[in-house]
């Protein structure tokens, strides 16, 4: 018996190795924390350098050049159905290009959570020739807020055209460190470059300080 | 040569290389497998650390970021005013080009709307622009004809009604 007690160390070691093994690598063992809290650790990491690059970018951001650039974007693209304004814009460009504004009709409903209410109005105008109902769209191309006009109706001295004006609530957006800030200085230079010789109606009143709820995130 | 040790003296010695060769063996893996572990240990150790401290400081930079929320929400609406305006922009038709352009269209369609009296026939095509080029032109080139309606029959694609009178002939 004695002569096999050598083996006894080996033998203690293997079974050391053996069972520890299992249970650094068995099913949820040690090595699957270890793992796991590596996983958790690289995706801190990104979220703390998202958080830093956005962190930089909002911390070089003036709020109140940023509110202004917003508030001449709804400018644009009213936050709010306004059949006012609308009809403020057709009538100037009707009267602008020499055509008499007859009436007009549409369906205005409420404005609803969705920005897929149209603001949408069919408009009846008097004119003598084609030129004066080119000017007319000409003039409501190039005003703001925008307009689309999707239907242009000939009739005997009169052109009805169906005039839709864009609109859009302001959008909730949801918040988080995933989010990035965009950059949009090239976009909107773009926007402003290609709407630079667009008229803004002075009785239009679509900025943010005329009660349009920022609405921040959800 | 002859062997002076006996068989047995022989096999003694091998056993007890044999026993030493193991031993010493074993001793590395234990030693190298200890080493291991303390490694694993030490990372171990390292990551928790690790986490906390980057816990720490994405809490702190997310309170840094909540303070400047209100202009993180003005940029990104104006993110998302700028694709609405873009949307508005590429979708409508440019009507100011019919006073200014005249030229044959993209035209993939014609159609016949209506064969009694007041002839009608509707030209249906993707390029707006192209297309009402196209309308104004034939108007232009033959008296009879004349733009009854312009309308966006999908996205994308427009149609204009023409009406061609009794006697025209584009």
């Amino acid at each position: 018996m004695k002569a096999w007690s050598w083996i006894s160390y080996p033998a203690v070691v293997v079974v050391v190795i053996l069972a520890s093994m299992t249970m650094l690598f068995g099913n949820l063992g040690l090595w699957d924390k270890f793992t796991a809290r590596q996983s958790q650790l690289q995706k801190n990491v990104e979220i703390e350098a998202q958080l830093r690059t956005k962190l930089a970018k909002l911390q070089a951001a003036d709020l109140v050049t940023e509110r202004q650039n917003l508030d001449y974007l709804i400018q644009v693209l009213p936050a709010n159905k306004n059949i006012s304004v609308l009809l403020a814009q057709i009538g100037q460009a009707a009267s602008a290009s020499g055509a008499i504004f007859e009436g007009f009709r549409g369906q205005i409903g409420e404005i609803s959570a969705t920005s897929s209410d149209a603001l949408e109005l069919e408009v009846t105008l008097q004119i003598t020739d084609m030129y004066q109902l080119q000017q007319t769209l000409a003039i409501l191309e190039t005003s703001l807020p925008l307009v689309e006009v999707n239907q242009v109706k000939m009739a005997m001295g009169k052109a009805i055209l169906t005039v839709e004006g864009a609109w859009s609530l302001l959008a909730k957006l949801p918040s988080g460190a995933q989010y990035e800030v965009p950059d949009i200085s090239n976009s909107l230079t773009q926007i402003r470059s290609q709407l630079g010789n667009y008229t803004t109606l002075s009785q239009v009143e679509t900025s943010l300080d005329a009660g349009v709820n920022l609405a921040p995130f959800q | 040569m002859i062997n002076l040790l006996p068989t047995s003296a022989v096999a003694n010695a091998n056993l007890s290389s044999l026993k030493h060769k193991i031993t010493i063996l074993s001793t590395v893996v234990l030693v190298g497998y200890v080493l291991l572990l303390a490694g694993l240990a030490g990372r171990s150790w390292y990551l928790t650390n690790q986490t906390t401290t980057v816990s720490t400081q994405i809490a702190n930079l997310t309170s840094q970021v909540g303070q400047l929320a209100e202009v993180e929400a003005v940029l990104r609406q104006q993110d998302d005013r700028i694709k609405l305006i873009n949307q508005v922009l590429n979708d409508r038709v440019d009507l100011a080009q019919i006073a200014s352009e005249l030229g044959t269209g993209s035209v993939t369609e014609w159609k016949y709307l209506s064969l009694t009296d007041d002839q009608k026939v509707a030209v249906v095509g993707s390029d707006s622009t192209s297309l009402e080029t196209y309308a104004i032109g034939l108007q232009n080139k033959f008296q009879a004809v004349n733009i009854a309606a312009l309308s966006r029959i999908s996205q994308g694609q427009w149609q204009i009604n023409l009406g061609l009178g009794r006697s025209s002939q584009p």
